[in-house]
């Protein structure tokens, strides 16, 4: 590994981690709110504030920054190879980091209190969707990266395997094209324009079908980098083998096919869409299920092989000879039963009939929760302790409090949400500031929301903890920067076009999306609907 | 997702350029065949098997959401409910025609016509039969204005008087009573039973009767022209309550307070009207 990027990959993470800080710092306030326990701490505009900067910081800006960093160390590492651009890779994240000082300051003065979702016609200050804006084409210019270092370093070695890594690092880069197609729409054509008072009108049909098309696939550009690890550095960190390369590949692929187009699964309780479509994208999200089983399965068999190769005997022996004081295999692990628990909140989601049962309760924010902390942020921390002592040349003092760092984070997942998916059901609504608890019909509701609140505390202190560990990283010994990946149990000497390059893919992607959308977004344009007043919360109507 | 493709680990790929075909081939065949047939059982199957007597072309638009093709029975009152509760709709031009109003031009009107009754301060000279305006949501003055003149509400007194004004005027006028500082109040929660206190915050799922607060509270979520209730007399809002049940006032959209207030106990509405009296907040 001759060629580095650690300062470029230093400044992505470190904004990153800086202002996922805040934001769960944020999250822990917004229960604390929630729980009814400091009245004095009630205020909705400051609640709804809060809810839009955490939302903000964890959908937007702590992801894309990561991801971004995590692309470009696995693009130097895996190719071996410089970036095409090291000045065009800064000038996007100095994009991002104008967006994001345009963005929050809107915010955090209650001009854009309209949530990260931000449906219309609720419009809040401009400032904030420019600076998303912002985000958003910084990010492309990692796009652009990755695809043309992949398309050079192929060029160089015709007929050879990209390497899995990569592969999959650049099916993130194309994911995240298609995925902010929708939003970008939304933006520029529907929301920026009421938002700077040049029209007093807005289809939200339109609008939330846009939206949706973003805000499925968008967990799946957070998801990936953890998918990533799973076949390329955790079968390595468990002292064994990756079971299958092929499988790497193809999940990746399916990943981006079957993530973009069901996002109107958010939408089955919404007016402005006929039942067949509804139907076609429920049909499509079921398919989402077989690259998450093709992963199970996978890195099950590459951690047996770990196990086994360590000396586990029997069906089960190999779990307990796995090496659990390595973070990256806790952490695998710990991310597996999360998303078991998530998955299986997400089906009941994405089931026509059955999401009328908790559609807008507390169980949609539980299941996100699940998925994105529980899965994909302890994934993320897995990935700053493998890269940020090959960053910074430095080793860890203790592996002890990197494990109680994850252990708590995973607790804490648990504690926050399980509760969160029983008051769903029991139908307390999301995205509500307070609730009057002296009312008997739901005083007991107060019970379950305290005990998210501890374990919104218990994330925060794991959270403060991570960025600790980073910190004390640079007291630590002289360490190998050296990356290595898990090796293939049967390393690919050609692998099949289709698995090799995104022509396929991109091809097959607009085949959906033409089926999945054509029709639903062109009804906007011939029949006749009624748009909506467009409310703007920064001029306070 | 080829049939041709070695699932099994091992040296996986060839190089022969027959085997990318046929992953082509068969990645797309699988993907297009699943779209198919899920367009087949979303389209024509099931919207066809769940409604008897409904030609497949029917089902396939229904399906599609096509305006016309609705499932919605045709409604015996249509003819009835197509005369409408009121002229005002919440259009983009009635919503300029409010914002661009003038307070300051409504002053005029407030003093030489409407204060004889309303109070030039928006206080009313007798609140059990004229509200008191102070405060009140401009949009729902409007909307009353212009329903006095259209016939929509009645009122011998109040009809010529909306008559001989202009739309904008009604607007002014509105916007200057909208700006009166109204009494300190809040609701008298302790001079009802908790059942009203309820009813009013909370509403009465099991009648589908929803919080009255919902549309007429401080926040006013509710449809635009949802007056505030807090500080218009008891006896006046016990007779409007009383004659949105009575079918006599028939000015609400969508028939929504004829619907509640006929379901309404005439305790209810009188502890209703008492509650949103109002007492002095300072207390
Ligand atoms: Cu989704």
């Amino acid at each position: 590994m001759t060629y580095r990027a650690d300062r470029l990959i230093l400044a992505h993470f470190g904004v990153a981690f800086a202002a996922f800080a805040l934001a769960i710092l944020l999250g822990a306030w917004q229960m604390t709110v929630r729980s009814g326990l400091e009245p004095a701490f009630t205020s909705p505009e400051a609640y709804f504030a809060s809810v839009t900067a955490h939302g903000t910081i964890m959908g937007y800006v702590m992801p894309t920054l990561f991801i971004m960093g995590f692309g470009y160390f696995v693009s130097v590492t895996t190719l071996d190879r410089p970036l095409p651009s090291l000045r065009l890779a800064w000038a996007g994240f100095w994009l991002v980091i104008v967006g994001v000082a345009m963005a929050l300051p809107a915010v955090f003065s209650g001009k854009a209190t309209v949530l990260y979702t931000f449906y219309p016609p609720l419009t809040g200050s401009v400032f904030y969707y420019l600076g998303l804006v912002l985000v958003v084409v910084g990010s492309w210019f990692w796009v652009g990266l990755m695809i043309w270092a992949m398309a050079g370093w192929k060029k160089d070695n015709p007929g050879k395997p990209v390497p899995l890594a990569m592969y999959g690092n650049v099916a993130n880069a194309f994911l995240w094209l298609w995925t902010t197609v929708g939003v970008a729409v939304e933006l520029l054509f529907q929301v920026i324009p009421a938002s700077l008072g040049w029209t007093q009108t807005i289809d939200i049909g339109l609008a939330r079908t846009l939206f949706a098309w973003t805000l499925h696939p968008i967990v799946y550009f957070w998801l990936l980098p953890a998918y990533i690890v799973f076949y390329t550095i955790a079968p390595r960190a468990a002292g064994g083998r990756l079971y299958s390369d092929m499988m790497g590949r193809l999940s990746f692929l399916l990943l981006v096919l079957y993530s973009l187009p069901v996002g109107m699964h958010h939408l089955f309780m919404d007016p402005e869409h006929g039942t067949g479509f509804k139907f076609l994208q429920m049909m499509l999200t079921v398919l989402v299920t077989v690259p998450t089983l093709l992963t199970i399965f996978t890195i099950g068999a590459s951690m047996e092989i770990a196990g086994r190769l360590r000396g586990g005997k029997g069906l089960f022996g190999w779990i307990g000879a796995l090496p659990w004081d390595r973070p990256m295999v806790l952490a695998t692990c710990l991310s597996f039963v999360l998303l078991g628990f998530g998955g299986f909140g997400g089906i009941i989601n994405m089931s026509y009939g059955m999401n009328a049962m908790i559609h807008n309760t507390s169980w949609v924010t539980a299941h996100f929760h699940l998925i994105y902390g529980g899965t994909v942020v302890i994934m993320y921390f897995a990935i700053a302790y493998e890269f940020w002592p090959k960053l910074v040349g430095r080793e860890p003092l203790s592996l002890k409090p990197i494990r109680l760092q994850l252990w708590m984070w995973a607790i804490g997942m648990v504690v926050t949400t399980f509760p969160w998916h029983i008051l769903g059901l029991e139908g307390q609504p999301r995205r509500v500031a307070t609730f009057d608890y002296t009312n008997p019909m739901i005083a007991h509701w107060q019970n379950w929301t305290i005990v998210s609140m501890i374990g919104g505390y218990i994330l925060l202190t794991s959270g403060l903890l991570f960025v600790w560990n980073l910190l004390t990283l640079y007291r630590g010994a002289e360490a190998d920067r050296q990356m290595h990946y898990a090796v293939a149990v049967y390393p690919p000497h050609r692998v099949p076009s289709a698995l090799n390059g995104f022509d396929l893919c991109n091809g097959l992607v607009l085949f959906l999306m033409l089926m999945a959308y054509g029709y639903p977004v062109a009804q906007f344009f011939f029949i006749k609907d009624y748009p909506a007043l467009v409310h703007r919360v920064d001029l306070g109507n | 997702m080829s049939e041709t493709s070695p699932l099994t680990p091992g040296p996986i790929g060839s190089d022969h350029p027959a085997s990318d075909r046929s992953w082509r081939i068969w990645t797309s065949v699988f993907i297009a065949g699943f779209v198919l047939v899920s367009l087949v059982i979303g389209f024509v199957i099931l919207p066809w098997r769940s409604e008897s007597g409904v030609d497949p072309f029917t089902a396939i638009c229904r399906a599609l959401g096509l305006p016309g093709s609705e499932k919605i029975p045709p409604d015996p009152g249509a003819a009835k409910a197509s005369a409408p509760a009121s002229n005002v709709t919440w259009t983009i031009e009635t919503n300029r025609l409010l914002s661009n109003a003038s307070a300051a031009k409504g002053t005029a009107l407030a003093k030489d016509t409407c204060g004889a009754c309303h109070g030039e301060d928006g206080k009313s000279t007798d609140p059990e039969q004229f509200p008191n305006l102070a405060g009140q949501s401009q949009a729902a003055i409007f909307k009353e204005l212009a329903d006095f003149q259209s016939g929509d509400r009645k009122s011998d007194i109040m009809a010529p008087i909306a008559q001989a004004l202009t739309r904008e005027q009604m607007a002014d006028v509105a916007a200057y009573y909208a700006a009166q500082k109204p009494d300190d109040l809040r609701a008298a929660d302790s001079a009802v039973m908790l059942k009203v206190d309820l009813l009013a915050r909370e509403g009465d799922p099991k009648r589908g009767i929803p919080s009255c607060d919902s549309c007429h509270g401080p926040s006013r979520s509710g449809p635009e022209d949802a007056p505030l209730l807090l500080g218009q007399s008891a006896p006046y809002i016990e007779k409007q309550i009383g004659n949105f049940g009575s079918q006599t006032r028939h000015n609400d959209v969508f028939e929504r307070m004829r619907t509640i207030a006929h379901q309404l106990t005439p305790e209810e509405a009188h502890a209703l009207a008492i509650y949103y009296h109002g007492m002095p907040a300072s207390n």
